[in-house]
């Protein structure tokens, strides 16, 4: 009897334990979906685009080349208006549900709208570059007021590129082509400052010393800033903040509020290339007061 | 037999727990903190890490300030007393100064004193300091920068001013300064941000967390 009341309370303090260490595993899992999916909704509405062939996305979807076929020609502009992410029964499986505003000019060259309703079935292996599974699709009427369009393809590559980015940092190492990593991975300058930590390295190296601090986790976009390098046209500067929740080496949690700068150099053929990455670390976001000075 | 072991075990896993608890609850602030050196109210060169193995409760201010400074280390001086002897040895009460050129070790001394001879006070070179303030991301600025008239403000030594270069020096002498209170664990890891408002109980029971880890 006793020994059944001691098993019992073993189990139940193990139990406490093991859901706590859980949670961190549902971030880890969560956020890695989350930017690897976004990644990919990004690069499919920015390929639609096609009015500015100086940016250039990710072609490799041609599976669905069909389905492709239905959007109307000449996009200039996407307005994602808003969207829903569930996870679905099977564990790898996630519903990405968006409602956008297309804004195209037709034969004539007048610009019309589409409103579509659409629904991705991303089946998503951990840390592994998600599959499209299933896409449907709903034309809903046209909205009364309209916004300007303002979402061109420039948009949607920065916010490509920045989740891509953010799910190559939370270890899915098959996003290094929708980067471009290939060709800026090995040469990149990547500065980090992390209290009294300050380092400046290759991608690698850096990541190695980092990942001391910041183990296993995920990272979170809180904001995203471009802007044009004053002297270069073809360099511009991706500012994001960044949020990081999980565990360091030693098993203790952390959060951090990231602050990264980078660096990128438009190439000839209009693929991105990073130059440098600086990243340091800000005060986390957790008091109402802690900006105040008296 | 039985039962001494099982409230052992008891004990045990309760800690353990406990401890769980505390560490989701309060998670290492990446980047908030790290390794520095100043020099200490006995005018002695200190390092950091030589607070390694004691939980930290560390604040920002300076000995001229007439206002918070005093409340603050009236605040910490309560926080003190309400640990028991043996948590208030390993427990460090840090203050700071972001006024090292007035701030000297000895004047320092006389003033933490004045609260609780155990608090330890820090100053240093201005880069120094400087260089604490940035690593806990808080911040300072003399009043004169923030165009703030000064000659109304209450201070630890009152000054009667006789003309406006005396002024424009006071401004000077007169700072606003984060008034966070950064909770260090025995690593040295910034765990918990506070301030005066927390009510004291609260922080105890997390600096006590802390130092059960």
């Amino acid at each position: 009897m006793k020994s059944n009341i001691l098993l019992s309370l073993m189990l139940l303090v193990a139990g406490v334990v093991n859901a706590a260490s859980t949670q961190v595993e549902d971030r880890i899992a969560h956020a890695t979906s989350l930017n690897a999916m976004v990644a990919m909704v990004m690069n499919w509405y920015g390929s639609l685009i096609n009015t500015n062939q100086l940016i250039v996305f990710d072609r490799s979807q041609s599976t669905w080349n069909d389905y492709r076929a239905l959007y109307p020609h000449a996009i200039s502009h996407i307005e994602v208006m808003s969207t829903d992410l569930i996870k679905l029964n099977d564990d790898h499986e996630y519903q990405f549900t968006s409602q956008i505003l297309i804004f195209y000019h037709d034969n004539e060259g007048v610009q019309q709208r589409q409103k579509l309703s659409e629904r991705f079935i991303f089946y998503v292996p951990l840390l592994a570059k998600p599959t499209i599974k299933a896409i449907s699709r709903d034309v809903l009427d046209d909205p009364v007021s309209t916004p300007e369009p303002r979402f061109d393809s420039a948009y949607f590559k920065a916010r490509q590129f920045s989740y891509a980015w953010l799910a190559y940092l939370d270890g899915v190492s098959s996003m290094t082509q929708m980067i471009n990593g290939d060709n800026w991975l090995n040469t990149a300058r990547y500065s980090l400052k992390i209290g009294s930590l300050e380092t400046t390295d290759k991608i690698a190296s850096t990541l190695l010393k980092r990942n001391h601090y910041l183990a296993t986790g995920g990272h979170l976009l809180r904001s995203i800033d471009v802007q044009q390098h004053a002297d270069d046209t073809d360099r511009i500067m991706l500012t994001l903040i960044i949020e990081w929740q999980g565990e360091n080496a030693g098993g203790q949690p952390v959060i951090a509020k990231i602050h990264q700068e980078i660096d990128i150099k438009i190439s000839e053929n209009n693929d991105w290339e990073v130059l440098a990455i600086n990243e340091h670390h800000l005060l986390p976001d957790l008091k109402p007061w802690q900006g105040f000075l008296c | 037999m039985l039962k001494p072991m099982l409230i052992s075990m008891l004990i045990c896993l309760s800690v353990v727990n406990a401890n769980h608890v505390l560490a989701q609850a309060l998670p290492i602030l990446s980047g908030v903190g790290g390794a520095f050196s100043a020099i200490d109210a006995d005018g002695n060169a200190i390092e950091s890490t030589e607070f390694s193995g004691n939980v930290v409760v560390l604040a920002f201010g300076y000995t001229n300030c007439a206002d918070i400074c005093p409340f603050t280390l009236g605040y910490l001086k309560r926080l003190y007393a309400g640990l028991s002897n043996e948590e208030q040895q390993r427990t460090r009460i840090v203050f700071v100064t972001i006024d090292p050129e007035y701030d000297t070790p000895g004047h320092l001394k006389g003033f933490i004193g004045h609260f609780n001879k155990d608090f330890i006070g820090l100053s240093g070179t201005q880069e120094q300091i400087d260089y604490i303030v940035s690593l806990y991301q808080a911040e300072y600025k003399p009043l004169s920068v923030l165009d703030i008239p000064t000659q109304n403000i209450r201070r630890v030594n009152p000054k009667l001013f006789t003309n406006n270069q005396e002024l424009k020096d006071d401004k000077a002498s007169l700072y606003s300064h984060t008034v966070t209170l950064y909770l260090l664990d025995k690593q040295g890891y910034t765990r918990s941000l506070e301030y005066t408002g927390t009510p004291v109980d609260e922080f105890i029971d997390k600096i006590r967390g802390l130092l059960n880890e």
